[in-house]
């Protein structure tokens, strides 16, 4: 019996050893919500919360650079208010932000199922904690709460589409794999553009003085949170970023007009940055600003940031901590976020000369390889010098044509033929990716076919077919085909 | 509260200790109290129709014993008088018993069947039928407990068992959870007596019954719920469909339909071994059978015990002329059909199983003259493959009916079985665009190879003794792979609907 009791006691150790290390597999690449953990504790002076609006159209790189303002986007995607009360409890664990910024729209927004915390199931991102446990009795249905707890149990159908790239981060790889790496500020949206109507421009909220209803759970939560923000010692900010929607819907703007009585009845502030005054305060514009209705894209969070800062600046009396080296990671942040804002801006560029020269000198991390198919025609000749930028010297027209290129260690694999089918399989020491590139011309069979550690990255179209490849970001960073034979040469096309 | 949840895991584990804990003479009340828990998760309501068809049965026993031991008045007249009347006194109450009790399953499962039926026969000849429909919902697992007790009538009757005095312990019988709402559907004389029985805790039970839980767990979340996308993609609108992709629904739904059930009987089995009772075997490779006959030797064999005891013997069996043979047959799988569900199609699949076997007899000399003209070895591995694949076919074909939706869907892929769109076969398009993703077909197929090899398996060796001689190590990684089989590739959480077990609706 005893040695009966020993044996299940210990396979249930093992078990559960077992069950920690499988889970740690099936953890997805965290919302920033969870990055928050690796933030060094009590640095972050600004919190911005709660959902999308904020980590598209505030940009705490900006505010560091602009400022010296120490912020950090503390969001997920259309977070609820009961969430964000949660998600601060879990972020006073370890900071005490002097400012948290709260964007309202979420006190408008209503929510079908009650228990939904957000767009994303952002339970799982928590760390084991009451907290933890009270948000997923908020925010989750009965019959899931035992397996929101657990992880594997939660996201074990990710065996369907795990990859070594989904893996979840270690503190480590922070920096360099996370999607929202620069202080939680969402890069997806930073050079897309929605125009919106340029009346907007000079337009203000339909005029109404009615007070529109806040949802009784929201309404319950957003007074937790203005009293956390007294027994915690932080200034709430109210805020609402510039968006379209309130012009049209008039019960958006009704719910802001009840948002305005609470803040003054309990001494906050409420910013309404779509007010007329503000957007022409900071230069805003409709057109070139919005990435969707809204979302600010990077041209409209920088003026929104810029102007923010200024008063975050002046009304809580915020210090520059620049130069400060327990500050350190803003100061990399900064400078990663505005040398991919510089690469991404590189991929706005529609023709080849414009891309080779919006290019150099932005990134010392790219590595570039190419292949072509059919051929290219002669007139690539006159842009024969800045193609060597990408490591392209000498193509045989109408041939096949590989090139591998690794600027910062000078390795550059060339090959070019008019008679034969090439091919390269460049595993070089030193090279950070598996490389595979084959290459024919017209009349030796006229294909080509570029693979990064095994995955094929073009669309086997005619002519110049390149891969960019960003050592530092470990990612693709753009992979696009110029056909020379068209009109309108030199078009870049993805 | 279905097997595949974590709230039965739950409950099981609580129900496990408690039962070890409390003296024996205490525990059928906390196995009552369990199941009636159990059941009530469903619908607390209907826990008052079983209790009903609990003492109904329990009194028809007790009534049938008092006849047996002749303590009825026995009135006037010679013996052999007072012996018919004895006989007519038992055929009363087995006629009572089984009116009442198949009265309550007609009434919940069959009224609305019925009037639809007659509504039908009605509109053919153009006359108003005018009965309303009830609106009641089919009490789960009506069926199983009510033949489950109405056996135990019948085995007192023919005096196979006493009756059984201790209501407690007989209602135990009837709703005892592991196999209460899908069987497998136990006799009394193997189950009943089993509750005087003190069972003390057993570690090699124990890790048994674990086992074969794991291993009803892995046919149903990692094999039957995920085939089920596909199954349902294709059967929700068969029209959309060609040939080759209703074949291999079909063929998928075989899959799904034996993982589903006799996934739920291993868990059954399981739970009860833990708890120290034996509950009879219900599945043994049924697609590995032969021949129709064998394939109901194999599948659902208590049912098919349950209907040759009560109703194809009571009909007369074998032992009456061919004709009448074949009628008995006929009647047997229809009335089976019925049971399965209150449907045109299952009334349809017992119909095609029954005539299987007809002619299946019918045709047995002109089938030998013909394997003897062609000098076929019948112990010839080839030919045993051959009559394999034609009783799978036949299954195959007759699930169609018990699968689609409507007499109608099934008629239309019976009449649309060629195999126009072959291309199909030639791109991914069944493995990624039915309901699943490449990667789920993948490990679908994968599963179902394991299950059959391993059930095959089976069928040499007792896999229970010959892991026991395996070293720790080597058990402990087998027990491991199933659990994290079943917790990584298993349909469940928040991307599934829990699905209930397929037996559940009748």
């Amino acid at each position: 019996m005893k040695v009966n009791i020993i044996k299940t006691i210990t396979f249930l150790a093992v078990f559960c050893v077992l069950f920690n290390g499988v889970s740690w597999f099936f953890r997805p690449m965290a919302e920033n919500c969870s990055i928050i953990y690796y933030e060094a504790p009590n640095t972050i002076d600004v919190l911005i919360t709660p959902h999308s609006q904020v980590f598209c159209g505030i940009n705490p790189n900006v505010l560091w650079q602009e400022d010296g303002i120490a912020a950090f986007d503390y969001v997920s995607s259309g977070q609820t208010t009961w969430a964000t009360y949660n998600f601060l409890i879990e972020a006073l664990k370890t900071q005490k932000p002097k400012v948290v910024v709260f964007d309202v729209l979420c006190l408008f927004r209503r929510y079908a199922n009650d228990y939904r915390p957000g767009s994303q199931p952002i339970h799982n991102t928590f760390r084991p904690s009451f907290n933890k446990l009270d948000m997923i009795q908020k925010g989750v249905e009965p019959k899931g709460r035992v397996s929101t707890m657990v992880d594997l149990l939660y996201w074990h159908t990710r065996w369907r589409n795990i990859s070594q790239n989904s893996l979840p981060y270690t503190e480590q790889d922070y920096n360099q794999k996370s999607f929202h790496r620069y202080k939680g500020f969402y890069v997806d949206y930073i050079f897309k553009v929605s125009s919106m109507s340029a009346e907007l421009n000079d337009t203000n909220y339909p005029s109404t003085e009615t007070e529109g209803e806040i949802a009784e759970k929201s309404l319950f939560y957003f007074f937790k949170i203005i009293e956390l923000s007294r027994e915690k010692g932080f200034d709430l900010l109210l805020v609402k970023t510039p968006s379209t929607e309130p012009f049209t819907d008039k019960k958006e703007t009704e719910v802001y007009n009840t948002v305005r009585r609470i803040a003054a009845e309990q001494g906050l502030t409420f910013l309404d940055y779509n007010d007329k005054q503000h957007r022409d305060a900071m230069g805003f514009d409709f057109t070139t600003d919005m990435a969707d209705v809204r979302h600010l894209n990077t041209s409209g969070a920088t003026k929104l940031t810029r102007y923010m800062g200024s008063y975050l600046k002046l009304e809580y009396d915020l210090p520059d901590r620049r130069g400060d080296p327990k500050y350190a990671s803003w100061d990399e942040s900064a400078e990663g976020y505005f040398q991919f804002e510089a690469l991404e801006r590189v991929k706005t560029k529609a023709d080849l000369c414009s891309y080779l020269e919006a290019l150099e000198g932005v990134s010392q991390d790219l590595i570039f390889v190419t292949g072509v198919k059919e051929g290219v025609s002669e007139n690539l000749e006159f842009i024969a010098e800045p193609l060597k930028q990408i490591g392209i010297s000498q193509i045989e027209p109408g041939g096949s044509y590989i090139c591998v290129y690794d600027p910062v260690s000078g390795f550059r694999y060339e090959e070019t033929s008019a008679t034969k089918k090439l091919r390269g399989n460049i595993y070089k020491e030193g090279l950070p990716i598996n490389v595979e590139v084959v290459s024919a011309g017209q009349s030796t069979g006229n294909t080509v076919s570029i693979k990064i550690n095994g995955k094929e990255q073009t669309k086997n179209r005619r002519g110049l077919n390149v891969v960019i490849y960003d050592k530092k970001l470990e990612r693709i960073f753009d992979s696009f085909y110029v056909d020379t034979f068209e009109d309108e040469p030199f078009t870049i096309k993805r | 509260m279905i097997f595949n949840s974590l709230q039965y895991l739950a409950f099981f584990v609580v129900v496990v200790l408690l039962y070890f804990l409390f003296p024996f003479r205490y525990r059928w009340l906390w196995l009552l109290t369990s199941s009636y828990y159990f059941y009530m998760c469903w619908d607390a309501k209907y826990a008052g129709l079983m209790l009903l068809s609990t003492f109904i049965t329990y009194l028809s026993g007790i009534l049938l014993q008092m006849v047996n031991e002749r303590r009825f008045p026995e009135g006037k007249g010679n013996g052999i008088q007072k012996q018919n009347r004895c006989v007519f006194q038992k055929k009363a109450i087995v006629f009572l018993s089984f009116a009442t009790n198949i009265g309550i399953l007609i009434f919940f499962k069959y009224f609305n069947f019925f009037n639809r039926v007659g509504a039908d026969l009605f509109g053919n000849i153009s006359l108003n039928w005018g009965i309303p429909n009830v609106n009641v919902l089919l009490p789960v697992g009506i069926s199983f407990y009510t033949f489950q007790a109405l056996s135990y009538t019948m085995d007192v009757y023919r005096g196979k068992v006493e009756a059984e005095r201790h209501f407690g312990k007989y209602a135990l019988f009837v709703s005892f959870f592991p196999q209460l709402v899908a069987g497998p559907i136990e006799q009394s004389s193997n189950l009943l007596n089993q509750f005087n029985r003190d069972n003390k805790f057993d570690y090699d039970a124990m890790r048994d019954g674990l086992l074969m839980i794991g291993f009803g767990l892995f046919k149903k979340v990692v094999i039957a719920d995920r085939v089920a996308a596909l199954v349902n993609t294709v059967y929700d609108k068969p029209t959309l469909y060609g040939g080759v992709t209703l074949s291999v629904a079909t063929v998928f739904f075989a899959v799904q339909i034996y993982c589903d059930f006799s996934g739920y009987t291993d868990i059954a089995i399981g739970s009860a071994k833990i708890l120290g009772y034996d509950l009879m075997t219900n599945f043994n490779l049924p697609y590995f059978s032969r021949s129709i006959v064998e394939f109901w030797r194999r599948w659902h064999i208590s049912l098919g015990a349950w209907f040759r005891e009560y109703l194809y013997i009571p009909l007369g069996g074998n032992r009456v002329k061919l004709h009448r043979k074949y009628i008995n047959l006929m009647i047997t799988f229809l009335v089976s059909g019925l049971w399965h569900g209150a449907d045109y199609t299952f009334i349809i699949w017992g119909f095609l199983h029954g005539a299987y076997q007809v002619i299946g007899y019918m045709t047995k000399n002109i089938r030998a003259k013909i394997v003897d003209l062609l000098r076929v070895d019948t112990a010839s591995f080839g030919y045993k493959l051959f009559q394999t694949a034609v009783t799978f076919a036949l299954v195959c074909f007759a699930w169609i009916f018990f699968r689609a939706n409507t007499i109608q869907d099934a008629l239309y892929i019976v009449q649309n079985l060629k195999w126009n769109d072959y291309y199909v076969l030639f791109d991914d398009s069944i493995m990624t665009s039915l309901g699943l993703v490449r990667k789920e077909f993948d490990v679908a197929i994968i599963s179902i190879c394991i299950l059959f090899g391993i059930e095959r398996l089976t069928t040499k060796i007792d896999i229970f003794k010959a892991l026991r001689k395996q070293h720790l190590v080597f058990r402990w990684l087998v027990y491991f792979v199933i659990i994290f089989a079943i917790i990584i590739f298993g349909s469940y959480g928040r991307e599934y609907n829990a699905a209930d077990f397929i037996y559940f609706q009748f």
